[in-house]
């Protein structure tokens, strides 16, 4: 009696099970091993010649003394607070404008994908270009205004707001994308109301778009944190951490460990660190988000 | 009414030309003039950028390749993505929590672990082919597809679903036959964010292949940077075109996008 | 061969004793065979031999003429091989050195590679590379001095371990433009022996010309920084930034902090240099090349010898590239850094073969075949010519090409030490750093960068 009652009711789970199992056999097939090695070289040292010794937390002791390594984790937290900070109200502008039905939405949403479809590299070399200190378009432009040219990678400022400014311009698409699609499924009734009762456009917004499509934002907003914490791509290839080391956030510096010195011990560490910033960024954000309602 | 919709056109007007065209403008410029030309319009036109990327270039199979790891890893990854999501949003089961943090796996840094995975990319004999560098795209993209798919699951009453199983239809057909065409602008959404992702991606087909046939776009692109300089031209060419097929996808399933505002005001 | 191999072990396995058990008959009849396949196998003919180059991932022109050359060495290889096929491998540039390194941690066999100079010393300690100097040694004395000249080819000795053989030469210069220096009132021929004549020449072009940069240098964050404008700085006052008896970082010696001081003047006290060659997305390219080209920068330090080309294509020399007796000088020039002994970064593509390869010495075959006089000489990215025998035909006879020669035997390789890199990244951002800031404390800077890299690497 009590077999047939267990049977059934682990058997009420199949369907779900059978949902999430793909996903668990894919993440944990593919990513176990790696996820071993990477503490297993985070807690070892090695040598360059392939000797391994076990060095327990000496690794990031060491990393954590360095005065480079606090000024890595501030740029990082510069660097995404800087990002979110434009891409999400440029996310909102932008995903209403795209969504609100007029005639060149369609051109506009495709034209704001853009920066988002251009590889990293490119919109890199392509602020490089915009920057060039002879024939650059935006020091033309500084100079016509100042007098006298300016050049924002010169100084340390100006170089973390073009590495900020770049990556939400990279950025704001996603958020646009996701805003927009949880938008459309904002009845127009609800506005209809809210502007018979006297609601002026702001306080429609306020009180109905961004409360509705809070989770859109939520899940958006997670996926632009990580992706900006891991962003090395978007960084080296404009100021290769520079000016000095005042660009260089905790990927960028990864990045260098790995594919320029190639130091796999040093990779490995930051490697994890990497890993626990991203929960943490994750967690305060679950944290300050709340969870919206559960399904059932 | 009409005097916002004029607003609205104004200041879409002016951001699109600030943030994309003038880049966009800048990139398209110098993929069409001679090297180190300067000047705002410039009267020298010359399609040898392109010409070159056809001809020597065999770019069309690095835009094969690209088209082939985006393509994949959306077939492999949205339906896996779907179905994950859609099973955290409305179920509760024994493990859940587990699963949940399992989502939190592919927050490794590829770049740390390039090593150990390079090694078991070999033991399965897969070294130097498409398939790994399709599947790491997947794996790497799949816990924000979840997360964001659960969240425009969320957002749809679920008293449909309800309804759907009062009348008979079982689990699957509830998902597939109601949740599906409800959520399919978040879906698009979703499918754009992995495929171009994955798109755009250079690390995974950096670590797993080595053949010259197996290149994918931003291979090519980054081959215009030499340890002389770079060619600026052939580079925006490249980056040009490589911008196209996402693009073109996009406006392809733009008619779902809007299916799903007009299915929006039917409620 | 091999069954009178068989049958004689069997005899002699059965001569030998008077009982022979079946088992050990078999065993007889198993290492006869045995013996007679090893000589089967070392004498092959036929396999896969794999060529990772850094031509055939790129779309570029340049690229594909360097891709058509290397397809046209296989080629040979092939025909002279039969039974043994190349395949190509590609890479980018800046990646082929990390791919070996990654690569033979991870188990995944090579061939023949592409390497870099500057990265040997970290090559010869992870040990991926293999050593060809034995079969370098069966070449004759002529053969051998024809190569083991240049800069490049030393970067990959280690005491009899040869781990590279350069293809061409890299080098640098100072071009400088003969017009302006006529112009302003200083002789365009009479080259500057002492930094202090730079100096001072570049201020009266300053002063004859405000609108031209008498001097431009790169300053990035870039190792670039190190090999192009630093590193020979502190050889031409007389020390460098690395001690090879001691293995240590010496960043921090009279002759480095004069160099870097030396920086600093050049853009905030004379004024010559422009201010944005040490901002953060400062590009190579433009302040040793394009600059000049422009006639926005009467010389520049850097000018590498790949870029004459350039110079031809603007009129600015004649004749010069493609090399010919009647090259003649322009509008520009080029002379040796003056100061010290004039040394200057040398550099060069190299091949390797991986220490994972199954097939060197087949593998090294091909790696003579690229390093024939008649391919060296067509070979795009060469450079300046890898073998001095090269040098002495009448297309390299003209003078502006005889002072390229003397620049690359004055020519120098980076430190041999594994922890390379790490020196060049922290001394480039030093230098931004100590440009950013106050000429007092460039001392200071230089030390805590000394003391950080020595802290951790020193004598390893």
């Amino acid at each position: 009696m009590p077999q047939t009652a267990k049977k059934r009711g682990l058997a009420r789970y199949a369907f779900p099970y059978a949902l999430v199992s793909p996903t668990i056999v894919l993440l944990t097939g593919f990513l176990i091993f790696p996820l071993l090695a990477l503490f297993y070289y985070g807690f070892h040292e090695t040598a360059i010649d392939g000797g391994i010794e076990f060095v327990g937390f000496k690794s990031f002791v060491d990393l954590f003394s360095e005065s480079r390594f606090r000024l890595d984790i501030l740029n990082t937290v510069i660097y995404l607070c800087g990002n979110l900070a434009i891409s999400i109200p440029l996310g909102y502008i932008t995903a209403i404008l795209v969504s609100s039905g007029f005639r060149l939405a369609g051109l506009m949403r495709t034209t704001f994908i853009i920066p988002w479809v251009m590889a990293p590299v490119v919109s890199a070399l392509l602020v490089r270009t915009l920057l060039n200190p002879t024939d650059g378009p935006i020091i033309a432009l500084f100079t016509w205004i100042y007098g006298e040219p300016v050049y924002p990678t010169l100084t340390a400022g100006g170089s973390m707001a073009v590495i900020v400014l770049h990556s939400a311009w990279r950025s704001f698409p996603l958020i646009m994308l996701l805003l927009a699609a949880s938008m459309t499924s904002i009845s127009r009734e609800v506005y209809e109301a809210a502007r018979l009762d006297g609601a002026g456009r702001w306080q429609q917004f306020w009180y109905i778009t961004l409360p509705l499509t809070k989770a859109a934002l939520f899940s958006s907003m997670l996926a632009i944190s990580v992706f900006t914490i891991h962003d090395a791509e978007g960084v080296f290839a404009v100021t290769r951490g520079g000016p000095g080391n005042a660009t260089e956030t905790v990927a960028v510096r990864l990045f260098k460990e790995a594919f320029v010195s190639f130091n796999i011990g040093q990779a490995a560490t930051l490697g994890v660190v990497l890993v626990v910033l991203s929960i943490l960024i994750i967690a305060i954000q679950v944290l300050v988000f709340g969870r919206r309602g559960q399904g059932e | 009414m009409k005097a916002n919709t004029l607003v609205l056109g104004a200041v879409g007007l002016g951001m699109i030309f600030i943030l994309i065209a003038f880049p966009l403008y800048w990139s398209v410029r110098t993929s069409l003039v001679e090297p180190g030309t300067a000047g705002f319009f410039p009267e020298a036109i010359t399609f040898k950028n392109y010409q070159f990327l056809f001809t020597a270039g065999k770019f069309w199979n690095n835009i094969r390749n690209s088209i082939l790891v985006s393509t994949g890893s959306l077939a492999l990854g949205l339906p896996v993505a779907l179905a994950a999501g859609y099973a955290i949003a409305r179920f509760s089961f024994p493990g859940k929590g587990a699963s949940t943090i399992l989502l939190f796996l592919p927050l490794l840094p590829a770049i740390a672990v390039l090593i150990p995975l390079i090694l078991f990319v070999r033991a399965l004999g897969l070294y130097n082919t498409l398939w790994p560098v399709i599947l790491a795209n997947t794996i790497f993209t799949l816990p924000f597809a979840i997360w964001m798919i659960r969240g425009f699951i969320l957002a749809i009453p679920f008293e449909i679903e309800e309804a759907g199983r009062v009348d008979g239809a079982s689990p699957l057909k509830v998902l597939l036959l109601i949740v599906v065409p409800l959520a399919a602008p978040g879906l698009v959404s979703v499918g754009m964010f992995m495929w171009i992702t994955s798109w755009n991606n250079y690390l995974f087909s950096f670590a797993f292949t080595v053949s010259p046939d197996l290149q994918i776009v931003p291979a090519a692109i980054l081959g215009f940077i030499s340890a002389w300089g770079v060619n600026y031209g052939g580079l925006n060419a490249a980056a040009v075109l490589a911008s196209l097929p996402p693009l073109i996808l996009f406006l392809a399933f733009q008619k779902l996008f809007i299916q799903g505002m007009l299915a929006g005001s039917i409620k | 061969m091999t069954n009178a191999l068989k049958s004689s072990s069997v005899g002699l396995s059965v001569g030998a004793g008077a009982r022979v058990t079946r088992r050990a008959a078999l065993a007889g009849v198993a290492l006869g065979a045995l013996l007679a396949a090893v000589p089967m196998v070392q004498a092959q003919d036929g396999g896969v031999i794999k060529w990772m180059e850094i031509y055939s991932i790129s779309s570029d022109q340049t690229a594909q003429a360097n891709n058509e050359w290397v397809g046209k060495v296989i080629d040979q290889f092939e025909a002279e091989n039969p039974g043994w096929t190349v395949e190509q491998e590609s890479s980018t540039w800046d990646q082929v050195d990390q791919r070996s390194i990654l690569d033979f941690n991870a188990g995944v066999a090579h061939d023949v590679m592409m390497s870099s100079p500057q990265l040997m010393a970290k090559h010869n300690a992870t040990g991926d590379f293999y050593d060809m100097g034995p079969l370098i040694a069966k070449w004759s004395a002529d053969e051998q001095n024809d190569l083991s000249w240049s800069a490049g080819y030393k970067a990959g000795q280690f005491g009899d371990k040869v781990i590279s053989v350069p293809l061409g030469v890299h080098v640098r210069g100072n071009v400088y433009n003969r017009d302006m220096f006529t112009a302003a009132g200083i002789d365009p021929d009479r080259p500057f022996t002492t930094l202090d004549e730079l100096v001072a020449a570049s201020e009266k072009l300053l002063a004859h010309n405000p609108d031209v940069w008498p001097l431009s240098l790169f300053m990035g964050n870039s190792r670039a920084t190190i090999e192009t404008t630093y590193a020979p700085l502190v050889w031409q006052f007389g020390g460098d930034f690395y001690d090879p008896t001691t293995g240590k970082a010496t960043v921090a010696s009279e002759p480095s902090v004069k160099a870097v001081e030396w920086l600093y003047d050049a853009v905030h006290t004379w004024k010559i240099t422009p201010p944005y060659s040490y901002a953060s997305d400062a590009d190579y390219g433009n302040l040793a090349y394009d600059i000049f080209t422009r006639g926005e920068a009467a010389q520049t330090v850097g000018f590498g010898s790949y870029w004459v080309a350039g110079l031809e294509s603007q009129g600015m020399v004649k004749g010069c590239f493609p090399a010919t007796p009647e090259c003649t000088v322009g509008s520009a020039n080029i002379m040796i850094q003056p100061g010290g002994k004039g040394e200057q970064f040398a550099n060069s593509w190299n091949l390797s073969i991986n220490s994972l390869s199954e097939h060197p010495e087949i593998a090294f075959k091909l790696v003579e075949v690229a390093l024939r006089p008649e391919n060296l000489a067509t070979f795009p990215d060469a450079g300046l010519p890898a073998r001095l025998s090269a040098w002495d035909k009448p297309e390299y006879r003209s003078a502006f090409w005889q002072t390229w020669l003397e620049a690359a035997k004055k020519g120098r390789s980076m430190p041999a030490t594994p922890y390379y890199i790490e020196l060049a990244d922290a001394m480039a951002a030093a230098i931004q750093e100590a440009l950013a800031g106050d000429r007092a404390n460039i001392p200071a800077l230089l030390t805590q960068v000394e003391a950080d890299w020595n802290g951790k690497y020193a004598g390893k």
